[in-house]
């Protein structure tokens, strides 16, 4: 049994499975911004654009450090 | 995923240089003794996917040569992997030059390739059914995490662990350089160093004070307070006083610390840097992948190699997903570079700062230098740059020698110290003893003027990089308390199905005896980066949350590993995948061994399951488990007789014998036939005399012929047999019985160079092929035969 994006299940020659990876991303993903959200030290702006970072392929510790220190808004800025 | 495997084709691969394992889309068992080729052909399977062995990589696997390992010993062609599937007709083949699995043109090939996780999720061989349950925790959760293809999680979290250093490592040095100007106010007969700028000034107000100084409580009064002390100094020696506590302060300020210990930690990493490098020729090449790589990324759709201007054979994205995948298979590389890269940038800064400190000197005090101090540190400079120069060259190269901080760096310490001393000497002299206390307050006022600006700017750039460094606190505790929550749903769905198996495998029918591992859990451990994941069971309902082997049989642990195995599968993998277990039962006991079947068949239906095994109870086990389902038109069962360096293994008998009689059994070719019926034949008799339990003369290794079982009566035994299960069906019973044993010499004159040969007739073939076939049938209806037919 697979979950798809809506909740829905559909099985699968009757043995179930869960796509627990995306769940976990899901999951993931959720509970980083409710977490960032309580943080007085994260403007929405900057929680918006880490929760964005989650969804790439890869991140980088300086694409981090970017978000955090503000120098990806000077940068665009420019 | 709607594809199977047809076919796994091995083409001068380990023990395989020619060799096509057939499975039609069906699951397969593989049954051979030890040296026959069977973990060779799993071996295909992982290098498929993975492109290297996991048994030939990491902890303990020596100075193995792995692509030397893979290949044949006597063959020299290309080695290759083949996949061929159904119901498309497409295959897929990976060489060993292939980096990435090459793309397949059919789109449900590509997605059955893309769903399946590292081959270590699907591949289970014997020797890692235990390593679950040994592993340090730290161990598992890493080999866990990549079992569930959940890399990425833990590289986010590194790189969050990562930028937490970086903004750490900025409020460092911030803090080193207010340190180092509130250093230069430092008074060591009191043994007081100002903790900020105010306590500064508060001292400039008590060192002021005895002078008719009265109000110096901010900055702005501090011109004023130095004018009203100026105003008491001796005119004659004032300036050059002044010029003097100028240079002391510079001189003051020491070779940054962390030079020394930044070396240190630059030669441990070229140590391990060294280390990878030996064990790995691709080591080498990791820069031009690493900006071959990048040039792909900012020309996308090239066809040309921009080194050797050849076309690229594979394409654009073959060839740039290729260089991905080896650039990340060099990630322990990389982590190490880019440890080595910060390491030589805070190295190279030290040393500009020290530099630029020394360039200072130079411009402002060397006048004042004692004759020939200043023409030798000039000298040693010129030394010191040429030093730097090098080490920033350094870090473009990959040769990770050892660095050796120069003797230079301390001669040059111990020059300023020496004309420091002899400087502090003659302001000393040039001090009149009435006016000492004077002038030490006139020196601390103008130090406090000139370095003001400084360390306010040091006290905010520290107040913004702590407030930073909360921030990051916070994102990263944010991304770890996430990552921690998200996996721990992860491995309590995993330890509930691996309860569940367990449960399946031991509990027992006996209402007494019931299953020894009442609970079971998977706790992940740490938030650092690097996790762990605790195993623990509760034993008996009696002593909860323990490690298993406190209270587990090794039976029990190898059954426990099974379950955490095939649990994760379950639980994670997709359906119509493939699973392969590489002799994985051989500890498990009989009874056990009924349940794992079981298992099998019910919970992984809906896999490609690629069982292989040297014993040949478990091989029969599984024939009769499947028989009893109903099942055998899912299932093909293969032994392996034989296994020579140039052929490879040898089947008992040919592949899909029954496939070849019915397409050669036509007037052109039935003539063929002999052998093959000679082994379907010696096949039938032998697995109803198994089940019959016929006394048959006995011979060595299961060498029987059809004459062996004709001389034991199986005949009339098992005419005998059948009309007594179906009395009403005697007269069709003794048909067949004829049809099949009463053809005299149909396969002896097929079989060999004889005349008798031209007169078998396709008539006379094909009633002995129909005979055969009823008669296999009846004996299934009537459970007078074991296993399942070639």
């Amino acid at each position: 049994m697979t979950v798809d994006a809506e909740g829905q299940t559909n099985s699968g020659q009757g043995v179930e499975t869960t796509d627990l990876k995306s769940e976990l991303r899901r999951i993931l993903a959720e509970d980083f911004k409710k977490r960032l959200t309580q943080s007085e030290l994260i403007s929405e702006e900057q929680c918006k654009r880490l929760c964005n970072l989650l969804t790439e392929e890869s991140i980088s510790a300086s694409d981090i450090v970017k978000v955090v220190t503000g120098d990806e808004e000077s940068t665009a800025d420019d | 995923m709607t594809e199977r495997i047809r076919e796994i084709r091995f083409s001068s691969f380990r023990g395989l240089p020619d060799y096509t394992c057939k499975l039609n889309g069906k699951n397969i068992s593989i049954f051979g003794g030890t040296g026959k080729g069977k973990s060779a052909i799993v071996d295909g399977i992982e290098f498929f996917f993975s492109r290297s062995l996991r048994r030939f990589h990491g902890e303990g696997s020596g100075n193995i040569d792995a692509d030397k390992a893979i290949r044949h010993v006597l063959k020299e062609e290309q080695l290759s992997v083949e996949l061929a599937f159904i119901p498309t007709n497409e295959s897929v083949r990976r060489r060993l030059s292939d980096y990435s699995i090459p793309t397949a043109t059919h789109s449900s090939i590509q997605e059955y390739i893309n769903q399946h996780p590292p081959a270590g999720a699907f591949v289970l061989r014997r020797s890692q059914l235990l390593e679950f349950i040994h592993d340090q925790e730290a161990k598992r959760y890493q080999k866990y995490i990549h079992l569930l293809g959940l890399d990425y999680i833990d590289a986010t979290q590194k790189s969050f662990v990562e930028a937490e250093e970086m903004i750490e490592t900025q409020r460092f040095e911030c803090q080193q350089r207010l340190n180092d100007a509130l250093q230069l106010f430092r008074d060591p007969d009191m043994d007081w160093t100002p903790a900020d700028l105010s306590a500064v000034l508060t001292k400039c107000a008590e060192v002021a004070q005895p002078f008719s100084v009265d109000t110096l409580t901010e900055w702005q009064q501090l011109d004023s307070a130095i004018s009203v002390l100026d105003a008491r100094r001796s005119k004659e020696t004032k300036q050059r006083i002044d010029a003097l506590n100028l240079a002391i302060d510079h001189l003051k300020v020491e070779t940054p610390s962390e030079i020394e210990s930044t070396v240190a930690a630059l030669n441990q990493l070229h140590a391990q840097l060294r280390k990878i490098q030996a064990k790995s020729e691709e080591v080498l090449r990791g820069g031009v992948i690493e900006e071959g790589l990048k040039y792909f990324q900012e020309h996308p759709g090239i066809t040309k190699c921009p080194l050797c201007e050849k076309t690229l054979e594979a394409g654009y994205q073959a060839t740039f997903e290729r260089l991905a995948e080896r650039n990340r298979a060099l990630g322990e590389l990389r982590d190490l570079e880019r440890q080595r890269s910060e390491k030589l940038d805070v190295l190279v800064t030290a040393l500009q700062r020290l530099l630029d400190q020394l360039d200072k000197e130079q411009e402002e005090d060397y006048a004042l230098y004692p004759e020939g101090d200043a023409q030798t540190l000039i000298k040693h400079c010129a030394a010191l740059q040429e030093w730097v120069r090098l080490i920033k060259s350094t870090k473009e190269q990959r040769t990770y020698e050892d660095i050796i901080v120069p003797p230079v760096i301390k001669v040059v310490q111990s020059i300023r110290s020496t004309i420091h001393n002899s400087l502090v000497k003659e302001r000393d002299a040039l001090t009149q003893p009435a006016a000492v206390a004077l002038e030490k307050a006139v020196g601390f006022l103008q130090r406090a003027k000139e370095k003001e600006p400084e360390i306010r700017a040091a006290e905010s750039a520290k107040a913004d990089s702590l407030k930073l460094r909360h921030a990051m606190q916070d994102v990263q505790e944010a991304f770890s308390r996430a990552r921690e929550s998200a996996v721990q749903t992860v491995f309590d769905k995993i330890a509930e199905k691996v309860l569940s198996y367990y449960h399946k495998l031991h509990d027992s029918d006996d209402a007494n005896e019931s299953s020894e591992c009442t609970g079971l859990s998977l706790t992940s451990t740490s938030r650092a980066a690097a996790g762990g994941l605790q195993l623990a069971i509760e034993f008996l309902g009696i002593v909860d949350s323990y490690d298993p082997r406190a209270f587990l049989s090794e039976g029990h642990l190898d059954s426990l590993g099974l379950c955490l195995y095939l649990a994760t599968v379950r639980t994670f993998n997709n359906s119509g995948s493939l699973l392969v277990l590489d002799d994985v039962l051989t500890s498990i006991d009989m009874e056990h061994r009924h349940r794992v079947a079981e298992l099998l068949l019910e919970d992984f239906s809906d896999f490609q399951l690629v069982v292989t095994t040297h014993d040949e109870y478990w091989f029969n086990l599984l024939q009769s488990k499947v028989l009893a389902r109903g099942e055998q038109d899912k299932w093909r069962f293969k032994q392996i007789a034989r296994w020579t360096l140039e052929k490879g293994p040898e089947s008992a008998a040919y592949e899909g014998t029954w496939d070849w009689i019915e397409t050669n059994l036509v007037e052109e070719n039935y003539r063929e036939l002999g052998g093959s019926l000679r082994l379907v034949l010696e096949d039938f008799l032998k697995r109803v005399a198994d089940k019959i339990e016929l006394k048959v003369k006995y011979h060595i290794a299961g060498k029987y012929v059809a004459g062996d079982f004709n001389f034991a009566g199986i005949r009339d035994n098992l005419r005998e047999r059948l009309i007594e299960e179906a009395p009403n069906e005697e007269s069709e019973i003794q048909k067949d019985i004829s049809r099949v044993f009463g053809t005299g010499d149909l396969i002896n004159f097929l079989s060999h160079d004889n005349p008798g040969r031209l007169e078998v007739t396709l008539t006379e073939t094909k009633d002995f092929v129909n005979g055969l076939k009823s008669l296999e049938q009846r004996c299934k209806t009537h459970k007078l035969i074991k296993g399942i037919s070639l």
